[in-house]
C-alpha cells in the first residue's frame, strides 16, 4: 500500500477506482461537458443580439444553472445508486466488509465531495472561457463553482440516506426525484426574503456578482444532516 | 562708446526688473475662458481658450479638459486632451473645441508636465448663458440684443471680438446668426477667416451690417449678396415700416443702399436697404441701416426684425441618432470567432474521451484534469480572440451637397460594439470634430498630431457607444428637374443605389455614373416612401435617414450611396461596415 493509499480511506479508495474505470461516469463526464460546450457555443457574441452582461437572465448565468442541475443530479444519482457504478459497493453491502458505519459513510461522503469537484475542474476551461468573454470576474466563476460543488454534495449525502433508508429501487428513485424537486422547485415557493434558499437563484446571484454565503453554509448544514441521517439508518441496519 | 557702455548694464537692469515683478512661473494662474463671451450650447462644440503659463520645467505635457456627461449609471467624463512640449519661460495658448453636455459640474482643466499635474483650473458655466440657439454679434456696441430674450427657443446674445472668433468651423454649429457690425479684418487670421466662411458654406447664417464710411471685410466679398454705395441721410425709411408693420420713430436715418448682386433677393420696397442670398447650404444677408443707431435703437419693431432674420430652425435633412438607430440592426456574427472555438471545444472533449480510456484508469484521470490545467490559459487566449474579433464598428457617412460649393456638409455616425464591455479606440475621419452626444461611459478625445482619437470604456451593461462626427466632404454634385427630365451631374463621383425624393414621393434611379447625366422620369415609376424603404435596392439607404423630413423638403432631393472609399472612423484590427450617403438638393425647373 502506497502512502497515498493509506490517507485514502477505503471506501473512498474503492469508489474513486470503480468511478474512474466505469463506462457510465465517462459517458456522464463527456455529456455534461458536451452540454457545457454547446451552451458556450451558442452564448459566442453577438448572441441572440444580446451582448449586454445581464445578470437576470444572461446566458452566464444559465451556464451556471445548467452545470448546478446535471452535477447535482448525477453526483446525488450515484449516491443514490439510481445510477450504478460499475464495480461500486452500496453502503449497505459495506455492511457486511469490516468497515464501521461511520467509516463507510465518510467514505461515501467523501466520494460525493470529489466526483463534483472533478467533473467542475474538467468542466473549467469551458466554463473559464465563456466568463473571459463575458469578463464576468474570476471570484464570480469560483462562488459559482462553490455553490455548485456545495449543493451537489448536500443533495448526494440525502441521495445516500434514501439508498440506505429504501430498499425498493423504484421507492429509491422516487425518493431522490422527490428530494430533487424540493430542492430546486418547492423552494421557488418560499417568501422572496428566503428565495435565497433556491440552488438555482444561489448560484445566479453568484454569477451576478453577490457572495452566496448563507447558500453554502445552509447547504453545508444540510449536508452534513444528511451524513447523519445516513450515519444513523446504517446503525439500524445492524453496524457496530 | 558711452552709449555701448551703459547698455549692458541697462540690460542687466532690465532682465532684473522683469525677474523680480514676475510672479514664480507656475504660480501664474491658468487662464481659461468658456464658450462665446461665456455663452454656450448644450451638446453643441463650443470653443475654449486656455492660457498656460510659463512652466518652470521642461517635458512632455498635456492640456486635459474634463467635461462632465450623464451616462446610463451616472456621471461619466469626456475628456480631451492636448499634447505639447513644456519649455520653461514660454507661455502657451490653446484654442480647443469642446462639448458640453452637463453644466452642473465646471469644466476642469489641468495642465500635465511628466504626468503630473502642475496647474488646475475649473471653470462654472453660468446657467444664464445656456442657450438653445446664440446670437453672435461683433459689434462695438454691447447693446440693443436682450430682445431676443422674448423670442421663443431661448436665444441667448453673445457680444465677441474678432480673437473670440474659432478657427474651426464646427465650433459654430450651435450658433444661429452671426452679425457682423464692427469687424476689423486685420485682427483676424487666415483660419479664422475660412472658419466663418465654411460655417456658411455648411448651413451657418449671417448678417451683415454695412455702415457709413467702413466697407465690409474683403474676406466675405464673395458671399455677399449686395455691394454698398454712399450713404445717404433720409428722413424715414418708409419700406422698414410696411415690411415690419411698426411706425419708425422720426428720422433721420443713415442708410448705406445696397446694390444686389445676380442671383440675390430684395424685400423690393424702394428704400429699404437689405438684400439676401443663399450661399452653399446657408444664408448670408445684408442691411444697409444699423439696428444699433439711434433711432433704430429704440424702434419697437426689432421684435419682429430679429424675428425675421433668426426665423426657426429647420429640420436638419440628417439626423444622427435615427441614423445610429438604423445601423444598431446590422450587427453581425464573427464566424471566424465561432470556429476557433467550435474547434477549441471539440478538441478538449476529444481529448478529455481519449484520456478517459487509458489504462490504467487513474492514468486517465490524472491526465485529463492535466489537460483541463493546459486548456485554462488556452480558454483564455481564445476568449480574447474572441473578444477583439467580436468588435463591431458600423458606421455611415451622411453627406448634404451645398450647393454650388465643392464640399458637402458631412456628419458621420458610427456605433461601436463592444459586446460584454471593454476597451475601445479609434481614430476620428481627418478633419471632422467630434460630437459627443451620449456618453455610454467616460470617453476621451486625444489630439496626435493631424490626428484625433478617441479612446473609452464600455460598462458590460452598455457596450454601445454612438460616435457623431461633423466634417465637410469634398463633392461637387448637382442637378434640376424639369418636368419629366433629371439632369444630374455628379462630378468625378459615383451613385449607387439613387432615389429622387419629392412631393412625398419616392423614384428609384439605381446606379448613376459620374459627370452628367439625363434621365427621363415615367410618372408610373415614383412610389410612396414605404415602398421605398422596404424595396430591396433602397432599404440600405433609407434604413438611415428619416425619410418623413426629406419628404417635406421644399425641394427635390437626390439620394445615393458615394461609390468608393472616403473618409471615415477607423478602428485598427476592426472592419465594419460603412458607407457614405449623398443627399443633393436639387432645383426644380419648369
Amino acid at each position: 500500500m502506497s502512502s497515498g493509499e493509506a490517507v485514502l480511506s477505503p471506501v473512498l479508495r474503492g469508489d474513486l477506482r470503480a468511478r474512474a474505470r466505469s463506462r457510465k461516469v465517462v459517458a456522464i463526464e463527456v455529456f455534461l461537458l458536451s452540454v457545457l460546450a454547446f451552451l458556450v457555443f451558442l452564448g459566442l457574441p453577438p448572441e441572440l443580439s444580446q451582448l449586454e452582461r445581464s445578470r437576470e437572465a444572461g446566458l452566464g448565468a444559465a451556464l451556471a444553472t445548467v452545470q448546478l442541475v446535471l452535477v447535482t443530479y448525477f453526483t446525488s444519482a450515484c449516491a443514490a445508486q439510481e445510477i450504478s457504478v460499475e464495480g461500486e459497493k452500496s453502503a449497505v453491502d459495506l455492511l457486511w466488509a469490516p468497515f464501521s458505519p461511520g467509516a463507510i459513510v465518510v467514505g461515501k461522503s467523501l466520494t460525493s465531495l470529489v466526483t463534483p469537484v472533478y467533473w467542475l475542474l474538467l468542466g473549467l476551461p469551458i466554463v473559464v472561457l465563456a466568463a473571459a468573454i463575458r469578463r464576468e470576474p474570476a471570484s464570480s466563476v469560483l462562488a459559482v463553482l462553490g455553490v455548485t460543488v456545495a449543493v451537489a454534495w448536500a443533495v448526494a449525502q440525502w441521495g445516500l440516506a434514501s439508498s440506505v433508508l429504501v430498499e425498493s429501487e423504484l421507492s429509491r428513485t422516487v425518493l431522490h426525484w422527490a428530494i430533487l424537486l424540493g430542492v430546486f422547485v418547492v423552494t421557488l415557493a418560499l417568501p422572496a426574503s428566503l428565495r435565497w434558499i433556491n440552488p438555482i437563484v444561489a448560484v445566479g446571484a453568484a454569477a451576478g456578482g453577490a457572495a452566496p454565503t448563507g447558500a453554502f453554509v445552509l447547504y453545508g448544514l444540510l449536508g452534513g444532516l444528511g451524513c447523519a441521517a445516513a450515519n444513523s439508518a446504517l446503525r439500524r441496519w445492524g453496524g457496530p | 562708446m558711452r552709449g555701448a557702455r551703459a547698455w549692458p548694464l541697462g540690460h542687466a537692469l532690465v532682465v532684473l526688473v522683469v525677474t523680480l515683478g514676475s510672479p514664480p512661473a507656475e504660480a501664474a494662474a491658468l487662464g481659461v475662458r468658456v464658450g462665446f463671451d461665456g455663452a454656450v450650447v448644450l451638446g453643441m462644440p463650443v470653443p475654449v481658450e486656455i492660457r498656460v503659463p510659463a512652466p518652470d520645467r521642461e517635458g512632455q505635457a498635456q492640456v486635459v479638459l474634463d467635461a462632465s456627461a450623464l451616462g446610463p449609471r451616472g456621471p461619466v467624463t469626456a475628456t480631451t486632451v492636448i499634447p505639447f512640449e513644456a519649455v520653461p519661460g514660454i507661455a502657451r495658448v490653446f484654442r480647443e473645441t469642446v462639448t458640453l453636455l452637463d453644466v452642473r459640474r465646471p469644466l476642469r482643466v489641468r495642465v500635465r508636465v511628466e504626468g503630473r499635474d502642475v496647474q488646475d483650473a475649473a471653470v462654472a458655466v453660468d446657467p444664464a448663458r445656456v442657450g438653445a440657439r446664440l446670437v453672435l454679434a461683433l459689434s462695438a456696441s454691447h447693446r440693443g440684443l436682450s430682445v431676443l430674450r422674448s423670442l421663443p427657443g431661448r436665444i441667448v446674445p453673445a457680444y465677441v471680438h474678432e480673437d473670440a472668433l474659432p478657427r474651426q468651423w464646427q465650433a459654430y454649429e450651435g450658433v444661429g446668426v452671426v452679425i457682423v457690425r464692427d469687424l476689423d479684418p486685420g485682427r483676424l487670421d487666415g483660419a479664422q477667416e475660412e472658419a466663418l466662411l465654411t460655417w456658411v458654406r455648411m448651413g451657418g447664417h449671417l448678417l451683415v451690417v454695412a455702415r457709413p464710411d467702413i466697407p465690409p471685410p474683403a474676406f466675405l466679398d464673395a458671399v455677399l449678396p449686395a455691394r454698398t454705395g454712399e450713404a445717404r441721410t433720409l428722413p424715414r425709411v418708409p419700406g422698414l415700416e410696411a415690411r415690419y408693420g411698426v411706425p419708425l420713430p422720426p428720422g433721420p436715418y443713415v442708410v448705406v443702399p445696397l446694390v444686389p448682386r445676380t442671383g440675390a433677393v430684395t424685400p423690393g420696397l424702394g428704400d429699404l436697404a437689405m438684400a439676401w442670398w443663399s450661399v452653399g447650404l446657408g444664408e448670408v444677408r445684408m442691411i444697409g441701416f444699423d439696428p444699433w443707431e439711434p433711432p433704430l435703437e429704440a424702434w419697437g419693431g426689432r421684435l419682429r426684425f430679429w424675428a425675421e432674420f433668426l426665423g426657426t430652425p429647420g429640420e436638419h435633412l440628417v439626423d444622427a441618432q435615427y441614423a445610429a438607430h438604423g445601423l444598431r440592426t446590422e450587427a453581425a456574427g464573427d464566424s471566424l470567432g465561432q470556429v476557433i472555438v467550435g474547434v477549441a471545444l471539440a478538441a478538449y472533449l476529444t481529448a478529455l474521451a481519449v484520456l478517459r480510456r487509458s489504462r490504467p484508469p487513474w492514468r486517465g484521470v490524472v491526465a485529463a484534469l492535466a489537460v483541463a490545467l493546459v486548456a485554462l490559459p488556452v480558454s483564455l487566449a481564445v476568449a480574447h480572440v474572441v473578444r477583439s474579433r467580436s468588435v463591431t464598428l458600423e458606421q455611415v457617412a451622411l453627406v448634404i451637397q451645398a450647393p454650388r460649393t465643392s464640399g458637402g456638409r458631412t456628419l458621420w455616425v458610427g456605433v461601436v460594439t463592444v459586446p460584454y464591455g471593454g476597451d475601445y479606440r479609434l481614430r476620428v475621419p481627418s478633419g471632422a470634430l467630434l460630437l459627443p452626444r451620449e456618453a455610454a461611459g467616460s470617453l476621451s478625445v486625444e489630439r496626435s498630431g493631424e490626428d484625433t482619437w478617441v479612446a473609452g470604456t464600455l460598462p458590460p451593461e452598455a457596450p454601445r457607444q454612438t460616435l457623431v462626427a461633423l466634417g465637410r466632404l469634398e463633392v461637387a454634385a448637382s442637378g434640376v428637374v424639369t418636368g419629366r427630365w433629371l439632369e444630374v451631374d455628379l462630378g468625378p463621383d459615383r451613385l449607387l443605389r439613387a432615389a429622387l425624393a419629392w412631393h412625398g414621393r419616392v423614384y428609384p434611379l439605381g446606379g448613376l455614373p459620374p459627370g452628367a447625366s439625363r434621365h427621363r422620369l415615367e410618372p408610373d415609376r415614383w412610389v410612396s416612401p414605404e415602398v421605398a424603404a422596404s424595396s430591396p435596392l433602397l432599404a440600405r439607404v433609407f434604413r438611415l435617414l428619416d425619410v418623413g423630413v426629406i419628404m417635406k423638403a421644399t425641394s427635390p432631393i437626390l439620394v445615393g450611396e458615394l461609390a468608393g472609399s472616403r473618409p471615415a472612423f477607423e478602428f485598427p484590427g476592426v472592419s465594419g461596415r460603412r458607407a457614405t450617403i449623398l443627399l443633393v438638393p436639387l432645383s426644380a425647373g419648369g
